[in-house]
């Protein structure tokens, strides 16, 4: 089972898809971050109601008087 | 047409064929020199937040050991400059302002408004320099100011595309000042006190396939000095109540792996987990799932719902014994599960003069098992030039 995964894991990190056909992934829906001021809006509101954060590129707790 | 012949022949040698070309690409925009300046896209964003509940570390209401409220609201709105300088470096300018009411009403009122009602706001400034056509790296500059608190954060990074851009690998390292006055129970000053928090990130984005990507990220914060707000309080057995107590040392792990899939309707699903754990005894497991419809193509809906499991800090307490030690009483801090169900409504309207006018209005309800609502709803305005 674990070199089963293994293999699905390295097929999939050797794929190489071509600029030209990547279209769909230059849809806005398909953004891995669509709109950093939600994420921010977002974030907040869950790293001062949690004791869980971070893990999002950005510090956990800090920089703000309510965390 | 003999001398029409000759004057074609002579005009075609006085003007060679690529500066024709260049004339021609230059002419089109292609080889102009970059502009020292230029404003990419501006956009604002207003979020309201509506909140309700009760928390044992609130005395507002609260009996002798009675959870107090949490009632609060908050208005944010935020504003995003993006600018290029010159064809390398980008700015990304941000400037979010925080007016909160009744943050969390108790006996430091008597001396500050910061646990009643707060203006906060900071300015940050995100600065990227492609190196060459695979790196890019990075500075973050940002204050944050308070009634009561000051905040100063810088960050480096650096970002890595592989494979024709197939794969993409970041690092960053971000450092954050924070200083602030502390209060005694009773609501007198207790002088200031100062927290430090240092954060390191490793992440790697990857398409799969022409439809799908995923992206890992790792997180680690340390946090060390004053790491309460210094006016929560815990019930205490005797009747009274106390200060909450934290220790002064806290790691933070986060590992977060993300999903994004094309569906053939004209639609996209993301999912995303999370695994938090820390040293204070918080263990955190967080799902989050979007499905996104195409209406049309300057007009596309979400949907969402997110679950968040969390086993609190070893320390949490609702009734504390005599004795100084570790506690608090802080409702964040305890065991619950949170709930958040919305939807969001986004146009992106390609215009004349603009190239882009994206509006969008949103709404989410988040709900926790140990009594805590909170209504946010958000509208954003924002073009690109």
């Amino acid at each position: 089972m674990r070199l089963i995964l293994l293999f699905v894991v390295l097929q999939v990190g050797c794929v190489v898809v071509p600029q030209n056909r990547r279209g769909r992934l230059a849809d806005k829906i398909m953004q891995l971050d669509e709109d950093p001021l939600e994420s921010y809006r977002r974030s907040k509101l869950y790293s001062t109601r949690e004791a869980a954060a971070g893990g999002d590129g950005v510090s956990a707790g800090g920089g703000c008087g309510c965390q | 047409m003999r001398l029409a012949l000759a004057l074609l022949v002579l005009s075609s040698w006085s003007m060679p064929a690529s500066t024709a070309t260049a004339d021609t690409l230059a002419g089109s925009g292609l080889l102009e020199a970059p502009k020292p300046f230029t404003i990419e896209s501006v956009r604002l964003r207003y979020t309201f937040f509506d909140q309700s509940g009760r928390g044992y570390q609130s005395l507002a209401g609260a009996g002798t050991r009675g959870p107090g409220s949490e009632q609060i609201s908050v208005s944010e709105p935020q504003v995003e400059i993006i600018a290029h300088q010159g064809d390398r470096i980008t700015h990304r300018i941000w400037a979010p302002l925080d007016v909160v009411s009744a943050a969390s009403p108790d006996a430091v009122d008597a001396v500050s408004r910061a646990s009643r009602y707060q203006e906060a706001g900071g300015i940050d400034v995100a600065s990227t320099f492609r190196a060459d056509r695979d790196d890019e790296v990075g500075t973050r500059f940002a204050i944050h100011l308070e009634e009561n608190y000051r905040s100063w954060t810088m960050g480096l990074g650096w970002t890595r595309h592989m494979a024709e851009d197939n794969a993409v690998f970041q690092a960053s390292l971000n450092q954050t000042f924070d200083w602030f006055d502390a209060y005694n129970l009773g609501g007198s000053n207790r002088g200031r006190e100062a927290r430090s928090t240092t954060n390191a990130n490793v992440g790697f984005t990857q398409i799969l396939s022409r439809t799908t990507v995923g992206n890992v990220n790792y997180g680690l914060s340390v946090q060390t000095g004053e790491l309460s707000n210094t006016w929560n309080t815990v019930p205490v057995a005797d009747g009274t109540h106390g200060l909450e107590v934290l220790p002064h040392l806290r790691v933070r792990h986060a590992i977060v792996g993300r999903l994004v899939q094309a569906l053939p309707w004209r639609a996209s699903f993301k999912a995303s987990y999370r695994f938090y754990i820390d040293s204070w005894g918080a263990i955190g497991n967080t799902i989050e799932l979007f499905l996104y419809q195409r209406i049309t193509r300057w007009l596309y809906a979400r949907a969402t719902y997110r679950a968040h499991l969390q086993r609190g800090v070893d320390f949490y307490t609702q009734l504390s014994p005599l004795g100084v030690g570790l506690r608090t009483a802080d409702s964040d801090l305890a065991d619950f599960t949170g709930h958040t169900v919305g939807g969001k409504l986004a146009l992106e309207l390609p215009l004349r003069r603009l190239r882009l006018l994206a509006i969008d209005l949103a709404y989410e309800h988040y709900w926790r098992t140990n009594d805590l609502r909170v209504n946010v709803y958000s509208a954003s305005v924002g073009t690109t030039f």
